[in-house]
């Protein structure tokens, strides 16, 4: 792991409590490893020069100035908020399972504010709609640099409902946000799917770029149970006494049948997916989410 | 089915160890963690899958733990699987083989009875017990004494009593034999072993527990020191064992330490019966040591036996105990018999010998005179008090009393006055009776006559011999008796040394050269210096000073070639000297006899001894009674040894019907036909074994003329059986080492376990293999039902 991810390991980022902060440190700590520059944007107001260093892309340097002066200068142009980002944010009871340093909803809620936090940086519009099996907090498409609080502000939900209804919520955001954008989906999909794809479908009709983050639990991915143990259900009313080593097979397949059944959901839509465990660093989420941006724009 | 450990299967053990992996699964149950999960679509969707399979699983791994834990708990206890089921296993018989200690020592009498009487119901309960069991039971009984007796029929390869022609059947390994028995008469076969029925691979049933309790009321201890060496030698040999079955050897015997003086035999022999297959088991029937007392001897000193002449009779008392004894009488009595008839015998009084004190462990001799008035066999009995074992505190002896003994003095010169000094010398005169019975003859006698009945033969003034009387004289000495040869002017060195002496060949004890003057000025001292330690000397001059010796001068004397010396032979020896240390008595063992050189005259022609010296006639009474103890038979045959009697073929019938000591008074003859000796062509031989009872026995030879001859022989038990100190188990284990065996005590034994009813699982590999397979297959089942950690990657 480089250096610079270090800090971006969900052990380290727990350690910083305020969100605000959190994102900074995982947007900037992101930015510094990244040789390519993102401040490119889709503009033709020209901004200001600025001395080529390594990384740069050759296409932006000034020729001209260079055969003026003989030296290699990028030019850099004012960006224009051409993006509409809502982030979708699940909350549910569901994502409150973790067993490493960050909960998934801890997970979620980080990566929801990082994206804001980059989104915001880049001037893009951002807004933040929050839910379980209902809307808990919606945060409208804005642009200002204050609104990261908010966006944080609206995650933070003390008692979540067991339940997620992911069909409806994803029917709302769709009339929430009837603007074409792009639509960050963060979850744990535990949910019904047939609902969930209808959703994704309605808002890829709509003109959305959907952009899945799939967040999964270690011990979900890999159920490394043994001994007795009594499951009880997080969301659903049911429990299972059972012997954890004699069901992980089974458990396994369904697992993997769902993952597959979401990858074609997700595929079949025309949406973006990306499963990324708690343990993972943080920037993950941030580099896929770059790595699709410049594939959708390539796509566009 | 039953077993071994029977409280190992009582239901308060058996009941909660085979519940134990249920209730170990259902504290596992709530014991278990919990876990807020949020993915429990999956977990319900394995669970509704797996469900059954995972079930069956989980009962088989509980079957298998129950099975395991099951099978172990049949190992600890014991199993023994019955008839039907343990053929599966190949051990379907069990066989029974008890070697029952009949030795003396089992006489030794405790309150409840004698140590035998113990051994026997030890043998009752054993199969008893046998007879209880579901299985096939075999039963076979060895007695010490008829072990011992087989064992000294195959090694003598002769001629047995008619019991003894009867062989022993050896069954096949897999017959059972129902009708396999022998009965006996009242006479003891060979070695004193009592016949009984005997018992060899017999079924054990009702019909055998009856017939063993009828025949083990006759049973009765031997006078033998059997040991139980022989008992043990015959399993596998005499006792063949099958190899289909399992055998079970007790040893029922009181492990008296003496028997165990030569642990390691035995214990090779243990071993061997160790690597055939059998189970070993001691018990002891008697577990406290008693106080006991035995006559250990009693015989006549050597010397003359005549009557009116007074003998001497030794005795030993032993204390077998671990307390000294004090103020011991011993109780004497005689009876005579008529030494050619078979008449009433006249009892006779002896005062008691008192032994003052005796040591632990101690024998201490006493010696009594004892004058017979009238010819023939006399017995005397010493008898102590009553104690445990009261065998050995009675001993017999038989004491030949002749009118007169006979002795033959051969003198070279016809009517000498050396033979009529010598002849005056052992029998001075009728009021001083010395018994003898002088006889002066010329040597032509001894070619003519048998010499045996001589006590002694003086040979004076020899100056040849022929070769027959030569012959005659060296087997007379071979075979016990006794020559006084005294030099003299007829004397020829040539001759002695040719003929009598011939290199050590003959009798005759020094080579000679030549008569010599006595030198008597080189050196002081008298002429005649004698070994006062010599059985001659030492009780009459040992001890005091001797003038009378010291006044024999010797004149001339034979000398022997120089460089000769006694100690070049170990049965030659000089018991006199001449002034200056050349030999003038020389003794020598030859045979069974032996023979004195005097190398000077009996007259007083070369010496002055014989003219007026009382040492003289001391010395030749001496000469006489020392070298007649070798014909002295005292007629002392152990217990279980047979008695031979050796008679000339010409002069008696071959039928010679002995008669032998019964219970109480009673008597009982029984008719032997002798056969030709072996080692003589003239003699025949008659021997009878059944010696089995201390006592007096009786030969009656029948002369062709009609005449009758009486033998008689005392016969008494082996001296160190009475010895009652016990070998305690650890002294046993230690003597034994490295074989298995169990030690019991007959109060405590009831008989069989339950492991030698049937075929007893636990002794089985093939169980404790299927124990492993059943644990490793609990262990994959358990594996494989996931109640093992992975094996690879940690687990939460």
């Amino acid at each position: 792991m480089p250096d610079s991810k270090r800090f971006l390991h969900p052990e380290a980022i727990r350690r910083i409590q305020r969100m605000e902060v959190r994102a900074r440190h995982i947007v900037e700590g992101f930015l510094s490893g990244m040789h390519r520059s993102p401040y490119f944007g889709q503009s033709v107001e020209f901004l200001q020069h600025r001395e080529y260093v390594a990384g740069d892309d050759l296409r932006h340097i000034d020729w001209k100035v260079w055969a003026k002066q003989d030296r290699f200068y990028v030019k850099q142009f004012e960006e224009y908020t051409n993006l509409r980002c809502t982030l979708l944010v699940d909350v549910s009871g569901s994502m409150r399972y973790g067993s490493g340093p960050m909960n998934k909803y801890e997970y979620g809620c980080t990566v929801a504010a990082s994206l804001a936090h980059l989104l915001l940086r880049q001037q893009d519009a951002v807004g933040c709609l929050a839910f379980d099996e209902k809307v808990r907090a919606e945060i409208p498409i804005a642009s200002r640099r204050n609104h990261l609080h908010a966006i944080i502000e609206s995650l933070n939900v003390a008692e979540p409902a067991d339940k997620t209804d992911m069909g409806t919520i994803l029917r709302k955001a769709a009339e929430t946000f009837p603007r074409r954008g792009m639509v960050i989906l963060i979850s744990d999909l535990l949910t019904e799917r047939e609902s969930l794809f209808k959703g994704l479908k309605l808002l890829r009709q709509r003109g959305h770029d959907v952009m899945v983050f799939h967040i999964m639990d270690d011990d979900e991915l890999d159920f490394p149970f043994s001994g007795p143990t009594r499951f009880e259900g997080l969301e659903l009313p049911e429990h299972l006494s059972c012997n954890p080593r004699a069901l992980r097979q089974g458990y396994m397949e369904a697992l993997e049948e769902y993952l597959d059944e979401i990858r074609r959901g997700c595929a079949n839509s025309a949406c973006d997916y990306a499963l990324i465990r708690t343990s993972a660093p943080l920037d993950a989420a941030l580099a896929t989410y770059l790595s699709n941006r410049l594939g959708m724009h390539h796509r566009n | 089915m039953s077993f071994i450990q029977s409280a190992l299967t009582s239901w308060w053990i058996v009941v909660p160890l085979l519940s134990a992996p249920v209730i170990i699964h259902l504290i596992n149950l709530l014991r278990h963690k919990k876990v807020k999960w949020a993915a429990m679509e999956f977990l319900l969707a394995s669970q509704k899958r797996n469900r059954n399979y995972i079930r069956f699983k989980q009962l088989l791994l509980l079957l298998a733990r129950m099975a395991a834990l099951a099978l172990i708990l049949l190992l600890l206890a014991g199993l023994v699987l019955p008839d039907q089921w343990s053929k599966m296993f190949g051990g379907s018989k069990v066989h029974h083989v008890v070697l029952l200690d009949d030795s003396y020592s089992t006489q030794d009498r405790h309150d409840d009875g004698t140590v035998f009487d113990r051994g026997v119901e030890v043998v009752r309960n054993i199969v008893g017990q046998a007879a209880a069991q579901p299985t096939e039971q075999a039963f076979s009984l060895v007695r010490f004494s008829e072990a011992a007796r087989r064992e000294s029929d195959v090694r003598n390869n002769a001629i047995s009593s008619p019991v003894d022609d009867a062989p022993e059947p050896t069954q096949p390994v897999d017959a059972v034999s129902e009708d396999n028995q022998t009965s006996d008469t009242d006479a003891s076969p060979a070695g004193g072993a009592p016949a009984t029925e005997t018992f060899r691979r017999r079924r054990v049933n009702d019909a055998l527990l009856v017939e063993l309790e009828n025949s083990t009321k006759s049973y009765e201890p031997t006078n033998l020191p059997s040991g139980p060496l022989e008992a043990l030698k015959s399993i596998g040999h005499d006792l063949a064992l099958g190899e289909d079955e399992k055998t079970v050897v007790y040893l029922v015997s009181d492990f008296r330490r003496n028997q165990w003086s030569n642990p390691d035999v035995l214990a090779q022999e243990l071993a061997r019966i160790r690597e055939l297959g059998a189970e070993i088991h001691f018990v002891s029937t008697v577990d406290v040591r008693q106080a006991n007392l035995a006559v250990t001897d009693l015989r006549p000193v050597p010397g003359v036996h005549a009557a009116g002449v007074p003998l001497e009779v030794e005795v030993e008392v032993t204390n077998f105990s671990s307390e000294p004894v004090r103020d011991l009488n011993l109780q004497l009595a005689s009876q005579t018999n008529a030494a050619d008839s078979r008449g009433e015998p006249q009892s006779y009084s002896l005062p008691a010998v008192a032994f003052d004190a005796i040591a632990p462990g101690q024998s201490l001799r006493k010696t009594f005179r004892v004058t017979f008035q009238t010819a023939g066999d006399h017995q005397v009995v010493a008898r102590l008090d009553a104690d445990a074992l009261e065998v050995d505190n009675e001993r017999f002896a038989v004491i030949r009393v002749l009118p007169e003994a006979p002795v033959l003095i051969v003198d070279g010169l016809v009517d000498s006055y050396a033979g009529k000094l010598l002849a005056l010398a052992l029998s001075p005169a009728q009021r001083v009776r010395t018994g003898l019975s002088p006889r002066i003859e010329a040597p032509s006698f001894l070619r003519e006559n048998p010499l045996a009945g001589f006590q002694t033969i003086f040979l004076l003034n020899i100056r040849s011999l022929p070769d027959d009387a030569v012959r005659a004289l060296n087997s007379y000495v071979a075979e016990g008796g006794g020559v006084v040869y005294f030099a003299g002017e007829e004397t020829s060195a040539d001759f002695v040394n040719t003929t009598l002496h011939a290199d050590g060949q003959g009798f005759f004890p020094a080579p000679l050269r030549a008569p010599v003057y006595l030198d008597t000025s080189s050196q002081a001292g008298p002429d005649l210096q004698v070994d006062l330690t010599h059985p001659i000397f030492a009780k009459t001059f040992g001890g005091s000073r001797n003038s009378f010796l010291n006044l024999v001068l010797i004149d001339r004397y034979f000398s022997v070639p120089t460089g000769w010396k006694a100690a070049d032979d170990d049965n030659t020896q000089v018991i006199a000297t001449v002034r200056g240390g050349a030999p003038l008595m020389i003794e020598r063992k030859f045979g069974q006899g032996r023979a004195i050189a005097v190398l000077t005259t009996a007259s007083p022609d070369w010496n002055n001894w014989g003219r007026g010296n009382p040492t003289f006639v001391i010395t030749m009474l001496e000469l006489q009674s020392y070298l007649s103890a070798g014909r002295s038979f005292d007629g002392q045959v152990a217990v279980g040894s047979p008695l031979r009697v050796d008679f000339a073929r010409e002069m008696y019938d071959p039928r010679v019907a002995f008669t032998a000591p019964g219970r109480g008074a009673v008597r009982r003859t029984i008719e032997e036909k002798a056969v030709d000796s072996e080692t003589e062509s003239r003699l025949r031989e008659a021997r009878f074994t059944g010696t089995g009872r201390p006592g007096v026995y009786e030969a009656l030879l029948t002369r062709i003329d009609g005449a009758e001859d009486v033998r008689r022989f005392a016969v008494n038990v082996a001296t160190a059986e009475g010895n009652l100190e016990i070998s305690s188990p650890s002294d046993l284990a230690n003597s034994i080492e490295g074989v298995d065996f169990e030690y019991h005590r007959s109060a405590e034994f009831a008989g069989p376990s339950e492991s030698q009813a049937g075929f007893n699982v636990s002794e089985d590999w093939r169980f404790f293999i299927l124990l492993i397979l059943l644990l490793i297959g609990e262990q994959l089942l358990a594996y494989s039902a996931s109640f093992h950690p992975p094996l690879k990657g940690g687990s939460r």
